[in-house]
Parts: structure tokens; C-alpha cells; sequence
């Protein structure tokens, strides 16, 4: 196993801006699918980064979306500026928010975006800082074949 | 490797390198090399924009013609309401429909009935259904083909169900060879289409399996003929009534079903939505893709603008095709609930199903090592840098960012770009056969 980087790109992240929200996930999903990755696993991706994204967007001021193809894998790193989670293990849990009113009311917040992350990655981490922010790293095994 | 049927061929000789088909393809499948049209017939989805965008007639649909018709015995017209909204007001579907059997059918059968069929399959098949959502119609073969090329991930949400047109084939077929004794395959069932893409679909489904229809002719194709045939007539009593195979009547549902959001109308058991336009259809797909597009059922996707009135062989302007539809529906003696009462009737459960399975299609192409292509993916986004970012298409390709992508993968030369290469206009004069005199400028002093 090798983190060696064969391709990286960052890309920064406004908290807030819904209006460009999901444009990251998009431009990452349009790079993997000319690489020819087989079209399951970038749909996982597409998955997992649209909602590391839209957490971001949801909950953080600002965020750093920094995306890595490897040999063998698929790595996102998200690290954010924003209130951090004061309560991992109830993040966690399905249905569990801790958006806004206003959020809800706009349809987002139904507290599925990190469990959904953790069920479609191979390997999930997250470190938060309560009033600093939140630094969430996820990995997507390739398994050629 | 597969060969792809294609409903559109292209004449080069009449290709005059006008570059409007480069800039229309959804799908990026056509270039202008030397002044002449190239399209890879892997990525073409026979959408037919290049068709209508195409000022030189260098693209000519293969729809079938009335020689082929006669070879049958029997000739059953298959008829969608699109048809319905293309003549003048004061022709109503009896008149299109005595036309039909004045130009020499023996039998029309409109797809009322079946559409209703399909709304029922699609409720109850949604019933059982535990895999990602939303699904998606298969009824446009526009829609099936881009999944299969840009979504392959996608192609198990295209619902499994036949289109009406299908399904109105295989009873046209069975019905009259039972009522008449005549052999199945003398029986003729030929589609009026309103688009290129149902030529393909009926030549080579999406799914492998064939299809129940013989033929296909273009609405553009029988236009005249079946105008000249409608206004000799004398108008006969059933004016303002809709006459399905002689015989019955049809419902307003069925008349929606040629505009974007009539099927969904009728689908009051889910959530479903409807979307028309490559552009807006690849949007909505990119957001399933993603996970984005939550709480929708199922999607009825047209490539045309407002569904298949929008078609590259109708005649009349789309939108006033779809206010006449609506002027129809005010005038038609509603069927509706004889048409259900019907459609409850013969309703099948697990009778409506696509057998075989619908597969990615694979592009030509991707079989090079992938570091390699990552290599290619870091080039062309050094590359696209260096360029205009006008999207002026006299590289021969639809877009700056294309043309990098072509640089990259070496299939066109960095100075194939006019602000790149040094020569590349002078050349472009002569494929254009452009001689202007040298421009002199008297000095002023």
C-alpha cells in the first residue's frame, strides 16, 4: 500500500454558497471518469465528496477540499473553519442534526450526511475542535482487477 | 467490439466544415478534420441535433420508406399523439386517422391503451423496488443511450419496462394475424416517428433484445401525402371524436403523453418529475450521480424541447404543436375512463418487462494502462491553460477544454489551434477556398 500521490488538486470551499454547492463533487467525478476508475467506485466517490462538500457548505465558514488519486486509492481530506462537532457520536447517528431551522427548512440537515459518508468509504477519520473547525479524512480502496 | 447502428449518415462530400453539428453534439462525438465531419459512432446517441443544426444537408435520417411498407400484407400504422398536433386546427385525430387509411394502411392503432399499461407497471414495479432511486423512463432512446455511454453506473435505474410504442407493436401484430388469419410476419407494424432516435432503437434496442416494431417513417415523410389525402375527404361525423383502431375511443391522458410532464400527470401513486433538453437532462443526471436529487421516484426524461413534439421530424413549430395538443384535449370526448376501465382489464402484472438487461456501452478507447491516462488528465489541464477559452471550434473540435482533451489523448496537434499554430489559417483559407485580396490601407497623414 502506497499514499504516493499520482494526481492531486485542492480546491477551496465557501460556507454557505449554495449556489455553487456540489461543483467540487462534480468537477472530481468528471476528472475520475476520464481516467477510466471503474464507474461503481466513482460513483462512491461522487457520493461521499458531494456530501464532505455540502457539510461544509451546511455547517463552516470555510473549507479545504483536497483531493488525491494514488495507486491504489481515492483520498479526500476536507479541513474546515467552522464550529466544529461537539458531539462526534451523536453526529454519527442516523437522523441526528445539528443544522439550523432555516437549514431544514431549506431541506438540508436530515442528519444522513456523515453516516452516509461512513457507510460508502473504506476508511473514515475525523478530527474536530469545537469553535475551530473540522477535519475529516476519507478513503475509497480501488481493487484493481 | 460492437458496431453501433446509427439512425443519421453523413454525406462528407456535402459537408462544407460549417462546424454548427461540432457545437450541438451533447455527447462531443463529432469533429471537423480538414474541413470535413468525423463522428465516432461510439458516442453518438442519436440524439439528431446535428440533423436539424446542419445547414448543408450533409445529414440524411435512414427512416424507411413507403416501397419498404408495401412489402407487407398487412400494414399496421402505429400512431403517438405527437402526430396529432402537427396539422392545422381544424383537423382533428379521426381525419389524421381516415388519412392514414386513405395512403394505403389497413390499420391504426395509437398507444393509448398501452400508455396507460405502462403507468400501472411503473406504480407497481416501484412498489417492490428496494435499489437506488430515482428510476428512470425508458421511453426516449435518446435518454437510454446517454446512461449507457456518460452514466454507465446508472443503466439499472432505467426502468425496466417497454416503452408503449413496444408494447403497442407486439398486440398489433398479435391481434390482427388472430382476427385475420394472416401470418405474424406478413403483418407490417410500422411506427410514425417523430425522431431519428426511435429508427435505432427499433434497428438496434438499447438492450439487445428485438424490437416488436418492423418499421419506422418520419411525420416529416408521410407529411404531404397524408395532408393531400385529409383535405380530398369529405369530413365524415366522427370529426372531434378519437378513433383508436377503428374502433374505440381514447383519453386526454393519452394526448399529454407527446409533452414533457404527461406521463408524470398520471403517476399519482409516486413522486415522479419530468425534464426535457439534453443540457437540463445531464444536469438532473450529474445530481443523481451524486446523491444530490433526493425524494423523486422517477423521472421521465425527453431529449427534445417539451418532449417528443420537439422531434427533429415533426413539422409544425413544437410549441405551437403543444398549444393545439391543449386545444384538443378541451374539444376531445374524454375516453379517459373507458381507456382505464381497459387498461385495468388487460393489465398483466410482470407482463410489461423488459427481458434483457440494459449494459454501459463500452467507448472505444479505454483500454491504455490508467496511470497513463492520469498523465493525460495533468497534461490537458496544462495545456487548456495556454488557450483562449473562446470556444471558436476552428480546431475542429466543440470547445477549448475538448480540444485539450483531443491534444492530450493525441488525437489532434497543439497547433491546430488558430492562436497556437503559425499556418493554421492560412490553411483554414484554403479548405474554405477563402482568396480575399491583401488588404492595403492608404496611409493617413
Amino acid at each position: 500500500m502506497t499514499d504516493e500521490a499520482l494526481y492531486k488538486k485542492t480546491f477551496s470551499v465557501q460556507g454557505g454558497d449554495f449556489e455553487k454547492a456540489g461543483e467540487i463533487s462534480t468537477r472530481i467525478k468528471e476528472i475520475l471518469k476520464s481516467t477510466g476508475i471503474k464507474s461503481t467506485i466513482i460513483r462512491r466517490v461522487a457520493i461521499a465528496s458531494f456530501e464532505a462538500e455540502m457539510n461544509v457548505v451546511i455547517h463552516a465558514n470555510s473549507g479545504r477540499f483536497e483531493f488525491t488519486l494514488t495507486p491504489d486509492s481515492i483520498i479526500i481530506v476536507v479541513d474546515d473553519k467552522g464550529p466544529g462537532i461537539e458531539n462526534i457520536e451523536l453526529a454519527m447517528k442516523e437522523g441526528y442534526s445539528t443544522a439550523s431551522d432555516e437549514m431544514r427548512e431549506m431541506g438540508f440537515g436530515a442528519g444522513m450526511g456523515l453516516p452516509n459518508i461512513k457507510k460508502t468509504v473504506d476508511d473514515f477519520k475525523i478530527e474536530t475542535t469545537v469553535g475551530k473547525g473540522t477535519k475529516l479524512r476519507i478513503k475509497i480502496n480501488l481493487n484493481h482487477s | 467490439m460492437t458496431t453501433y447502428v446509427h439512425a443519421l449518415e453523413f454525406d462528407t462530400e456535402k459537408c462544407a466544415g460549417r462546424l454548427r453539428c461540432v457545437r450541438v453534439c451533447p455527447t462531443h462525438a463529432i469533429r471537423v478534420k480538414k474541413g470535413k465531419v468525423r463522428v465516432s459512432s461510439s458516442l453518438c446517441i442519436d440524439c439528431g441535433n446535428c440533423l436539424v443544426a446542419c445547414p448543408e444537408g450533409t445529414i440524411k435520417p435512414r427512416t424507411d420508406s413507403w416501397e419498404d411498407v408495401e412489402k407487407f400484407k398487412f400494414k399496421v400504422a402505429i400512431v403517438s399523439p405527437t402526430l396529432f398536433g402537427q396539422f392545422p386546427v381544424a383537423i382533428k385525430p379521426a381525419h389524421i386517422i381516415d388519412g392514414l387509411l386513405a395512403i394505403g394502411f389497413d390499420a391504426v392503432h395509437d398507444i393509448s391503451i398501452e400508455s396507460e399499461l405502462i403507468n400501472i407497471a411503473i406504480q407497481d414495479y416501484l412498489d417492490e423496488y428496494d435499489g437506488p432511486l430515482p428510476l428512470i423512463s425508458s421511453t426516449c432512446p435518446v435518454v437510454v443511450r446517454l446512461i449507457q455511454v456518460a452514466y454507465p453506473d446508472m443503466v439499472g435505474q432505467i426502468i425496466p419496462i417497454e416503452p408503449p410504442r413496444e408494447i403497442a407493436g407486439r398486440e398489433a401484430r398479435k391481434r390482427y394475424s388472430e382476427e385475420l388469419g394472416i401470418a405474424p410476419k406478413d403483418i407490417g407494424v410500422i411506427y410514425i416517428t417523430p425522431c431519428p432516435a426511435k429508427i435505432v432503437s427499433i434497428k438496434q434496442p438499447a438492450e439487445g433484445a428485438p424490437s416488436n416494431l418492423d418499421l419506422a417513417i418520419g411525420i416529416n415523410d408521410l407529411y404531404n401525402p397524408l395532408l393531400s389525402a385529409i383535405t380530398h375527404r369529405e369530413r365524415d361525423e366522427r370529426a372531434g371524436k378519437i378513433v383508436r383502431s377503428k374502433t374505440g375511443l381514447h383519453g386526454i391522458s393519452f394526448l399529454h403523453m407527446a409533452l414533457t410532464g404527461g406521463q408524470s400527470r398520471e403517476l399519482s401513486r409516486i413522486r415522479p418529475m419530468s425534464v426535457a433538453q439534453l443540457p437540463n437532462i445531464i444536469r438532473v443526471f450529474e445530481d443523481i450521480e451524486k446523491g444530490k436529487l433526493r425524494n423523486i421516484d422517477f423521472i421521465e426524461a425527453y431529449s427534445c424541447t417539451a418532449g417528443c413534439i420537439g422531434g427533429a421530424f415533426t413539422v409544425d413549430e413544437r410549441f405551437v404543436a403543444r398549444a393545439k395538443i391543449y386545444q384538443l384535449v378541451k374539444e376531445a370526448q374524454d375516453g379517459s375512463e373507458h381507456v382505464s376501465r381497459e387498461a385495468a382489464r388487460l393489465y398483466k402484472k410482470g407482463e410489461y418487462f423488459i427481458r434483457q438487461q440494459f449494459k454501459p456501452r463500452p467507448i472505444q478507447g479505454r483500454r491504455i494502462d490508467w496511470t497513463e491516462k492520469i498523465r493525460r488528465i495533468k497534461a490537458k489541464e496544462e495545456f487548456v491553460k495556454l488557450l483562449p477559452r473562446i470556444d471558436c471550434s476552428l480546431c475542429g473540435a466543440p470547445t477549448c477544454e475538448v480540444f485539450a482533451e483531443d491534444v492530450a489523448n493525441g488525437r489532434s496537434k497543439p497547433e491546430d489551434c488558430v492562436l497556437v499554430g503559425e499556418n493554421r489559417l492560412e490553411l483554414l483559407r484554403k479548405i474554405y477556398a477563402m482568396d480575399y485580396p491583401e488588404i492595403t490601407r492608404e496611409s493617413e497623414d
